[in-house]
């Protein structure tokens, strides 16, 4: 592509604006209106795609992902003599806050033995929000691709 | 083909009244199948494609923004669906011989082939047409056939617009060269 400054007046060309008039169109089959009208009425309808609907039914997925997320916390907290969370006295916070991120880095060697042990709900909750990524990533492609102007 | 016309067709299927796309689809098949049938180059995958495009686009209605001419916008949908149908095969393009097109001067071309029979000229041209590559076609098939500006081709094909233009004007003068070529008559040297 040499040229990348055409102008309109270069394009715009009346004489094939008039020929092309002429052509003959291809026709479109008999009874190609009458098929697509039986699967109109025989059920298929417009479907919404706002941002609001598409939230609503992703609500199943997003509910997945928060259960498998608690499911994982309480696993590793149930599992983890180190990180003993005791519920914040009156005047304790600090000092809890302070036992619990020392109790993480006494216990750093134990993780990733506890992380062996609760690979299957790790598992879990990542191939749910892969599946999740995965699937906003392509409809909002397809979306992009097709309906979106 | 009004576009306001087709917005207010579309307001009344989007109220219930489902025959009322009946029009939408009159209106529209011969264009839709004319453009998948020009990307498939296979009637019966153009006729499946083409339905496939109307009730794509009757599901999608409640998203179509009434910013765009409808018939841009059902375009689009045709285009992408005959393209993904045609994924695993590759569209053809043709390369134009750009030194042949560049010593041509279009305007002869035109002067000469204005003094043809109309009928010549349009035979000259569907054979024109016949030497391009389906992308070309496309393009100029939008463009002179059914008036889509540069900048909705561009948002049908996904092609930048310079790049449509820069094809469109390449197009042109290929056209010409082929339809000279057909008629027999002299080719006109660089002016």
């Amino acid at each position: 592509m040499k040229n990348n400054h055409i102008s309109n007046e270069e394009i715009n060309d009346q004489f094939l604006f008039d020929l092309f008039e002429k052509m003959p169109l291809e026709k479109a089959p008999h009874g190609f209106t009458e098929g697509i009208m039986q699967q109109v009425y025989s059920g298929v309808e417009p479907v919404a795609e706002t941002s609001g609907e598409y939230r609503r039914q992703m609500l199943w997925a997003y509910m997945g992902i928060g259960v498998a997320l608690i499911t994982v916390i309480v696993m590793i907290f149930a599992r983890l003599p180190f990180i003993k969370i005791e519920l914040p006295s009156d005047f304790g916070i600090l000092r809890t806050l302070l036992h619990s991120g020392l109790g993480l880095f006494d216990g750093l060697s134990r993780i990733s033995g506890l992380l062996r042990e609760s690979s299957v709900t790790l598992v879990i909750f990542f191939s749910l929000t892969m599946l999740l990524l995965v699937e906003r990533f392509f409809r909002k492609r397809y979306y992009n691709n097709f309906f979106l102007f | 083909m009004n576009n306001q016309d087709d917005n207010l067709l579309i307001r009344k299927i989007l109220d219930g009244n489902t025959a009322v796309y009946t029009v939408i689809v009159d209106r529209y098949k011969d264009l839709v199948y004319s453009v998948v049938l020009k990307i498939l180059k296979n009637q019966e995958e153009a006729e499946e494609t083409a339905q496939d495009t109307f009730l794509k686009a009757y599901q999608a209605l409640p998203g179509f923004k009434q910013e765009a001419r409808f018939s841009t916008w059902l375009f689009r949908i045709a285009y992408n669906t005959a393209i993904s149908r045609t994924r695993k095969k590759q569209i053809t393009t043709t390369s134009i011989d750009d030194k042949l097109i560049e010593n041509y001067s279009t305007d002869d071309f035109r002067e000469n082939l204005s003094q043809s029979e109309p009928e010549e000229q349009l035979n000259a041209l569907q054979k024109a047409m016949l030497t391009l590559g389906t992308e070309d076609q496309l393009l100029v098939n939008f463009f002179y056939h059914n008036r889509l500006s540069v900048d909705e081709i561009s948002s049908v094909t996904g092609l930048s617009e310079a790049n449509v233009k820069v094809k469109l004007h390449r197009i042109r003068r290929k056209l010409y060269s082929e339809m000279q070529a057909l008629m027999g008559s002299e080719v006109p040297q660089m002016r």
